[in-house]
């Protein structure tokens, strides 16, 4: 499949899946913490993707599922870019000992995994989803800074930007109408692999019932299938749709992110003679 | 003996399903131990040209006509005999020598690499040649030299190194590319010099855009413009009575006659105007040059213009 | 019209052994109004970071620049903001003069933006008006960089350091990226505004005989120093310094071919 049909087809995946949030009260069939049938009931008409331990619908867990899992990653990502653009284009930039102090400090919480560091932070405190995405947004933005950090250091030396200097332009005129502009390309598409790895790194933190006890998503799903018994008893019906669905994104996003890639850089494909 | 012989050479690039013809019929000969230089502005087709004979242009290109060495024809051979042929017997020293050496590779490497590949010594007796042809150069220590790299250099350092690269494997033929672009005056010259000692006993074609490298080493020259050649012949003559107003235009615009421009730009390929090509820009055309496209004519000893005022 | 004095320039590396380098030093010189001067040198001799403090882009480590009678090295950063767009500068390397994610028009109007001295309409209107003063078409005006040549990119870069109405221009090797033709076009470009508009000019370059055609008066750059300046006839006719005769000596070997014909 060639790049851009690859792109478009994965832009497709994800906005399904958007879709299928935004509209999830009308298109679940029923409210996902009701009991709504006899637990444990393989697919049939009533419940297309069966029931779970408790009797509620799978499929409408897993739809409602979708908002949380989106908000988290998309909400992380967002925060982790905004922190981590910001500070790369003020060290990239500015230099010196600014620069000197804040990279330490990058370096420093580079070494302490993240994971880890979640599953601590979220076992004081049981967080609801919207800190969870903050927590992550905050604590993961530090490792991208080196990135935006390094690009802003090379387009700093190019001699428009000491063309914007001679006109008259201010330092925060540069940062925003020159430099970030140049940087849009390279934080689309580490975005876009941000989402996919805050994504698997909320479903892998609700997995171990540390994301918001309130809210049921998919690597909750995950963890009753799996407590319940699931492989014992072939509970196929409820282990293997949520786990479909994060593979499906997570698969969208990463090709969304590599085919993107090309779609902003037109000399990957130019020849030049 | 003919050395190289291309025949109705035509190289078009496929861009967005358009195909954009770069270079149209050109006809080009070198006789053994010859020196040609192929002059034009960026985008006439020079290196292109040049890229197609190494058979290095993209995999977006069509060639068409034939580029023959020695008897065989360079665009039907394997990438396998081709390989064998590049670097032993043709030699390309590119634009942009910054560009072109490998950064992380010691100069030594660089230059022992061709000998080992393509003359199966030992890595020791390629080091000794390195030194010797280092030495050639007046690289200064070249012993020290041969585990520095290519940033420790200067820039004309660094040509030097090209060409030491290319000298190594000794071919019969070899082709640079603009190498004195952008060098200052005295690197320039030394530059010159060096290519003129080491090209004595080969055969040489220079691409450049700089009409003093071209007379000091070739005694050859032919002007290309929009793709095709314009005028060619005996590298004093042309440029002391040139014929053809391009290259009358190329010679006024020089600093030492007064910076005095030719008017207009040279076209894209891809949007070259009907008739000449030249006519937009020339100061001596006529109305039959829009309509009719001159080929080119031979109009002395080895002479040649295309050019409708010599019809 | 502008005067540097004892200007030095000297870069500190390393972090235990302070290993300094003296990239200028001790160069002093004057401009008078609506001339040009030519800094020429090879690579790597200074020539470059010359133009730069010139203009205070670079700080020089000693030394004053003195501009229109105000010593601009005494200058506060915003105060010298504001005399910026009097002094403007052209780079060598066309291809990263421009901001590749602009448009040439935004690229041109950004210096009337800064300064809002205009309106949106208005500003339209400058823009155009640049493109024709250095003679290109106004349809490149929602081209991006990538999509000009060299030479043309040269242009829009000269139409941007032209907006503001300078008095005094850097020219940092302009033409040296350039085709001998393009050079020739740019090069008369340059002549024609400056006579029209009485441009205080700096022109560096490596390459003697464009400088020739370009300078009244001509300094001789090497190793950050300033070996000698003479008016240009001058120069060519008694060269005062050794390296100066060296050069002049390579350029006229150079250009021996030439003296045939035309």
């Amino acid at each position: 499949m060639s790049r851009k049909k690859l792109f478009w087809f994965s832009c497709l995946i994800f906005f399904a899946y958007v879709a299928v949030a935004v509209f999830a009260p009308l298109i679940a069939p029923y409210d996902p913490y009701t009991v709504s049938g006899p637990p444990l009931r393989q697919p049939d008409s009533m419940h297309p993707l069966g029931t779970n331990a408790t009797g509620q619908d799978i499929l409408s867990q897993l739809i409602f599922g979708t908002r949380i899992t989106l908000i988290i990653g998309l909400g992380a990502a967002l925060i982790s870019c905004s922190i981590s653009v910001s500070l790369g284009i003020l060290t990239g930039y500015y230099g010196g000992a600014f620069d000197g102090i804040v990279m330490r400090g990058i370096d420093i919480s580079m070494t302490i995994p993240l994971f880890p560091l979640l599953l601590v932070l979220t076992l004081f405190f049981t967080p609801g989803i919207f800190l969870v995405a903050i927590l992550m947004g905050v604590l993961g933005s530090t490792h991208s800074v080196r990135v935006f950090r390094s690009q802003v250091m090379g387009i700093r030396n190019a001699s428009f930007i000491e063309g914007a200097r001679a006109i008259g332009s201010r330092d925060m005129r540069i940062m925003s109408h020159h430099i970030l502009p140049n940087l849009i390309p390279i934080v689309t598409v580490r975005f876009v692999s941000s989402v996919q790895h805050y994504i698997l790194l909320g479903v892998g933190l609700s997995f171990l019932g540390l994301g918001d006890p309130m809210v049921i998503d998919w690597g909750q799903m995950i963890e009753q299938a799996y407590s319940s018994g699931g492989f014992a008893l072939g509970l196929w019906w409820w282990l293997i749709p949520p786990g479909l669905a994060v593979v499906g994104l997570s698969l969208a996003l990463a090709h969304l992110g590599y085919s993107s890639e090309e779609f902003y850089n037109p000399r990957l494909e130019k020849n030049r003679y | 003996m003919q050395l190289l012989e291309i025949t109705g050479l035509q190289v078009s690039f496929i861009k967005d399903r358009e195909i954009i013809h770069v270079i149209d019929s050109v006809n080009l000969t070198l006789e053994a131990h010859e020196s040609c230089a192929l002059v034009g502005e960026s985008g006439c087709g020079k290196t292109v040209l040049g890229m197609a004979v190494m058979r290095l242009l993209p995999s977006n290109a069509q060639i068409e006509g034939s580029i023959r060495y020695r008897e065989t024809n360079l665009l039907e051979l394997n990438s396998h005999d081709m390989l064998q042929i590049l670097g032993k017997e043709i030699g390309m020293i590119p634009q942009n020598s910054a560009m072109v050496l490998n950064p992380v590779m010691t100069i030594g490497r660089q230059i022992t690499e061709s000998l080992v590949l393509h003359e199966g010594i030992s890595s020791k007796t390629a080091d000794e040649k390195a030194i010797y042809l280092l030495k050639r150069m007046d690289i200064p220590d070249p012993h020290y030299a041969l585990s520095q790299y290519p940033h420790e250099f200067s820039g004309g350092m660094r040509e030097r190194i090209l060409i030491a690269i290319v000298l190594a494997c000794e071919p019969t033929l070899i082709i640079a590319d603009e190498p004195t672009a952008g060098l200052d005056i005295l690197v320039r010259k030394q530059t010159i010099e060096l290519l003129m000692e080491h090209s004595r006993d080969k055969t040489f074609l220079l691409i450049t855009h700089d009409l003093g490298t071209a007379h000091e080493l070739c005694s050859r020259i032919v002007v290309m413009y929009a793709g095709e050649i314009v005028e060619s012949g005996n590298t004093r003559e042309v440029l002391s009575m040139p014929m053809h107003p391009y290259t009358q235009g190329l010679l006024t615009s020089h600093p030492s006659a007064g910076l005095h421009p030719i008017p207009g730009m040279s076209p894209n390929p891809g949007s070259f105007p009907e008739g000449c090509r030249f006519y937009t820009r020339c100061s001596s055309v006529q109305d039959l040059c829009t309509k009719e496209h001159p080929s080119l004519k031979e109009t002395g000893k080895m002479r040649k213009v295309r050019c409708l005022r010599y019809d | 019209m502008i005067e540097l004095k004892g200007i030095t320039k000297e870069y500190l590396s390393g972090i235990i052994s302070k290993h300094k380098k003296t990239v200028v030093s001790d160069v002093s010189f004057s401009i008078k109004k609506g001339e040009t001067l030519g800094i020429v040198g090879e690579s790597g001799c200074g020539k470059t970071t010359l133009g730069r403090i010139a203009l205070r882009l670079t700080e020089p480590t000693l030394g004053e620049i003195w501009f229109d009678g105000v010593e601009i090295t005494a200058l506060s950063k915003s105060s010298m903001r504001k005399m910026r767009p009097r002094m403007q500068i052209i780079f060598q390397d066309p291809d990263t003069a421009l901001d590749p994610r602009m448009t040439i028009r935004d690229s041109i109007a950004e210096p009337f933006k800064i300064w809002e001295r205009s309106g949106r309409h208005e500003t339209n209107e400058k823009v155009l008006e640049m493109l024709d003063i250095v003679g290109l078409q106004p349809d490149l005006i929602s081209r991006y960089p990538f999509e000009l040549s060299g030479g043309q990119k040269q242009r829009v870069a000269l139409a941007r350091a032209l907006a503001l109405d300078p008095e005094f221009i850097v020219a940092d090797e302009p033409t040296s990226a350039l085709d001998l033709s393009v050079q020739a076009q740019v090069l008369s470009l340059f002549q024609g505004i400056r006579e029209k508009k009485g441009i205080t000019l700096l022109f560096i370059s490596h390459d003697l005989q464009v400088i020739r055609n370009m300078a009244d008066c001509i300094a001789v750059m090497k190793e950050g120093v300033i070996l000698e300046i003479q008016r240009t006839s001058d120069l060519f006719a008694s060269p005062g310094h050794p390296y100066t005769r060296q050069l002049i000596d390579a350029e006229i070997e150079g250009e021996a071919w030439f003296g045939k014909g035309i």
